[in-house]
């Protein structure tokens, strides 16, 4: 996730990072407050799929 | 294919024996040698680099920050004795790359460290105090480590604003987690051993068993992390830079002469290239610094 922000400012394809990018620059800080909490949100939520996948897949892994 | 009985080694000695000629020793020696390869190319970098930052006033050419309208844009080359050529103000690209190693340098380093002091101590009181230390702390830490690092570390830059010392601040704090976390399971391992019982039962404090007990014998992997975190320092720093969030303008930094060669890559390639190039080299040395010192300190952790 971290890449996309660098990754969107070379290509300048119009995204989340890019958008990041500018509202910082532009000193928009609850344009990049917000941003960066959805981020967070997107990789939290994909940390408990892995999470919860991790347990369905492997049995040796469970939950108590 | 099946062995004839030609080529069946005939008697117990001499199967599997090497002739010992002048060929097959040289053949052994380089084998031996070639093992050390990734260490010295590492550490000779990482000395390379050391020096270079240190003599920067003495090693740069020109003035980093010297404009010159009539070498704009020049490429590598005689022309002007500029060694890697020139950016679009004229400022010789060897001098601020030379000038920005001190940057990346001091960043790394630094960041590293205060990641290290704010962190490792943290970590092992969580991990041998248990209890609601442990829990307060780990539930901090994991609520920083649910950020990216280089997100973190723009966070907080955003918050006080770009400059060398707010880029080390940053990248520390960002950092801070990652140590947190290791130290915290690295003392939790060590409180098993049975020494720990025994200067309990002499009479040790927490804080002593702790200091004399359970850090030293958790400095060797805490070593080893610290200096690969070190590349990770400086790709971030070289990342915030890039984005405009590091040292301002015109102190050079890499990530700095990365994003302003970004607009001339078409035609003036060797501004980003050559910028690109010291940041790869100053992570690989670390990267290899740091496996290295793993295999040296702990050789249970090879192959991870």
């Amino acid at each position: 996730m971290t890449g996309t922000v660098l990754t969107e400012t070379v290509f300048t394809r119009p995204g989340l990072g890019k958008m990041l990018v500018d509202a910082i620059e532009a000193r928009d800080y609850p344009l990049a407050q917000g941003a960066i909490t959805v981020f967070t949100m997107i990789i939290v939520t994909v940390n408990l799929i892995v999470d919860v996948l991790y347990a369905a897949f492997d049995p040796r892994v469970a939950y108590k | 294919m099946a062995l004839t009985s030609k080529q069946v080694p005939q008697t117990l000695e001499t199967a599997g024996a090497e002739p010992d000629t002048v060929h097959w020793q040289l053949q052994r020696r380089v084998r031996r040698w070639r093992k050390y390869v990734p260490i010295a190319l590492g550490v000779t970098l990482i000395v390379l680099m050391c020096v270079v930052a240190i003599m920067a006033p003495v090693l740069a050419p020109f003035n980093p920050s010297a404009q010159s309208s009539e070498y704009v844009l020049k490429g590598p080359g005689p022309g002007g004795h500029h060694l890697l050529g020139t950016d679009e103000y004229g400022r010789d690209l060897l001098s601020r790359i030379i000038w920005g190693t001190r940057v990346s340098l001091q960043v790394g380093l630094v960041s590293v460290l205060v990641g290290f002091g704010l962190g490792v101590p943290s970590g092992l009181m969580a991990g041998f105090l248990g209890g609601t230390t442990e829990t307060a702390i780990m539930r901090l830490t994991d609520m920083l480590m649910a950020f990216p690092t280089l997100l973190l570390a723009l966070l907080i830059v955003t918050a006080l604003g770009g400059s060398l010392v707010n880029e080390i601040l940053a990248i520390g704090v960002a950092l801070t987690p990652h140590f947190v976390r290791l130290a915290h399971s690295l003392a939790l391992t060590t409180k098993t051993h049975d020494y720990i019982m025994a200067a309990r039962a002499l009479g040790g404090s927490s804080l002593r068993i702790m200091l004399r007990h359970i850090f030293p014998n958790t400095i060797s992997t805490l070593l080893v992390v610290a200096t690969l975190y070190i590349a990770t320092a400086i790709r971030t720093e070289a990342g915030l830079s890039f984005l405009g969030l590091g040292v301002l303008p015109p102190t050079p930094s890499w990530g700095n002469i990365l994003s302003e060669g970004r607009q001339y890559i078409k035609d003036c390639p060797w501004l980003t290239t050559f910028s690109g190039l010291a940041i790869m080299l100053a992570v690989l040395a670390f990267n290899l610094m740091g496996d290295a010192l793993r295999d040296v300190l702990d050789p249970r952790l090879r192959g991870e």
